[in-house]
């Protein structure tokens, strides 16, 4: 019985450790280069621009939209979050469009490894009289 | 069929010309190695509280000399022209300041390079620098009555050591930036005399919108810092007298470096001590999104 209680516990803190490496491992890939806009723009090799939603355009819906998008080491896209939209038809529009972005792998320090960038993506959703059109900001025309 | 001892005479040859190629050269770095250690007089670096000596110049002339030692090579030098020629301006308004330009180049290569940017100093001096213990260009000095160096500034300046010079040079102005005035940095009373007279003012809070929702100046438009840039263009236009804040001045800077270096906004202006600046001068705040 006592050698069993023992096994126990070294098997659990076995699996402590191997838990608390996990996570700190994990920890390290939360670590992202935050990157300005036009960085995260230049690094785009296939840019989607949204749709105006035809419901947000009956609706009179406008005005601008934000995303935050998370690009691992290869260029990949690995997440994005909508942090800004004037409503949800909009927000879907945004994300749609961006999931098909592809970027190109992006580098730091002088030993120019391969970093994880995190940055933001803006757009404008105008209407003007029944005209509805998407740009992006003035600084990226 | 080559000759293979006329051939070794003209590798012999070749080896001679490289020889002697290389004493040349050894000999010129030498030479330059010992001018600049032993004959070039070189000062201990300049720093606040020490008396800066500068040939032919007498500093109780003034109450304040702004010191501006640049150089026609140093592109930082070039490119912070239009604060040169602001500072000038304004110092010029003033009986107790004047400005001296020192630079490495001959007088007359100095004069030409300052009067294609426009800068018109008091006087303009012919030194080495490294003579006068100033090892950076541009590096900018406030030297007192008694030729001590109150207070230097390295390198190109961002906003805020533009303000703590326009400071100590007595020229700060707690009202908001004009066209011409360069940045300018304003207290809670300022932006509040402005609302009073409906001045047209954009005052723009640069925290996450999270913070921003939880208070901010009222009418205040949300743009977090690192979607200034961005966003700005699009949103803010360069005729607008523009406030930047955040909850204690740490973001405001940058802020107003973005809006002036990379978008062009020449009416900028920072609300000293931020959000908390404008509560404890017991003005309301609002809660919410922006507006």
């Amino acid at each position: 019985m006592r050698r069993t209680c023992h096994g126990s516990l070294f098997i659990s803190l076995l699996l402590g450790c191997l838990y608390t490496s996990a996570v700190s491992a994990a920890g390290l890939q939360e670590d992202f280069a935050i990157v300005p806009e036009g960085v995260l723009r230049n690094l785009a090799k296939k840019i989607v621009m949204p749709k105006y939603p035809e419901a947000s355009r009956k609706r009179g819906v406008k005005g601008r939209a934000v995303a935050q998008v998370d690009v691992d080491k290869g260029g990949n896209l690995t997440d994005v979050k909508i942090i800004e939209a004037p409503d949800a038809d909009i927000e879907q529009a945004v994300l749609q469009a961006i999931q098909q972005w592809k970027f190109g792998s992006a580098t730091a320090g002088e030993e120019r490894k391969p970093v994880r960038l995190r940055g933001k993506l803006t757009f404008y959703f105008v209407l003007s009289g029944s005209q509805a059109r998407v740009e992006n900001p003035r600084k990226f025309q | 069929m080559k000759n293979p001892v006329s051939a070794k005479g003209v590798m012999r040859k070749v080896e001679i010309f490289v020889n002697l190629a290389l004493i040349v050269v050894s000999c010129l770095l030498l030479g330059i190695v010992i001018k600049k250690t032993f004959l070039e007089k070189v000062a201990p670096p300049v720093k606040a509280e020490v008396v800066l000596e500068l040939p032919g110049v007498d500093w109780s002339k003034r109450d304040q000399t702004l010191v501006l030692a640049l150089s026609a090579n140093c592109h930082y030098c070039t490119e912070s022209a239009p604060l040169y020629r602001q500072l000038i301006t304004d110092i010029s308004a003033q009986a107790n300041v004047r400005t001296v330009a020192v630079l490495p180049q001959p007088t007359a290569e100095s004069q030409q390079y300052l009067k294609q940017l426009g800068v018109s100093p008091d006087e303009v001096i012919h030194t080495s620098l490294r003579s006068i213990g100033i090892s950076a260009t541009p590096t900018l000095l406030i030297v007192d009555r008694t030729g001590v160096i109150s207070d230097l500034w390295v390198g190109r300046l961002n906003i805020n050591n533009q303000l703590a010079l326009r400071k100590r040079l007595h020229i700060a102005s707690n009202d908001l930036a004009t066209d011409t005035s360069g940045p300018t940095s304003v207290d809670a009373s300022a932006i509040k005399r402005a609302f009073d007279r409906k001045a047209p003012v954009v005052i723009v809070d640069v925290e996450d919108r999270e913070i921003y929702e939880v208070g901010h100046v009222p009418g205040a438009v949300n743009i977090p810092l690192d979607e200034l840039e961005a966003r700005a263009n699009d949103e803010l236009s360069p005729d607008d007298a523009i406030v930047v804040y955040c909850r204690n001045s740490e973001l405001s800077g940058h802020a107003a470096d973005v809006l002036i270096k990379n978008d062009g906004f020449r009416r900028v202006s920072i609300l000293e001590g931020g959000l908390k600046q404008w509560q404890a001068a017991g003005y309301q705040q609002r809660a919410g999104k922006t507006p």
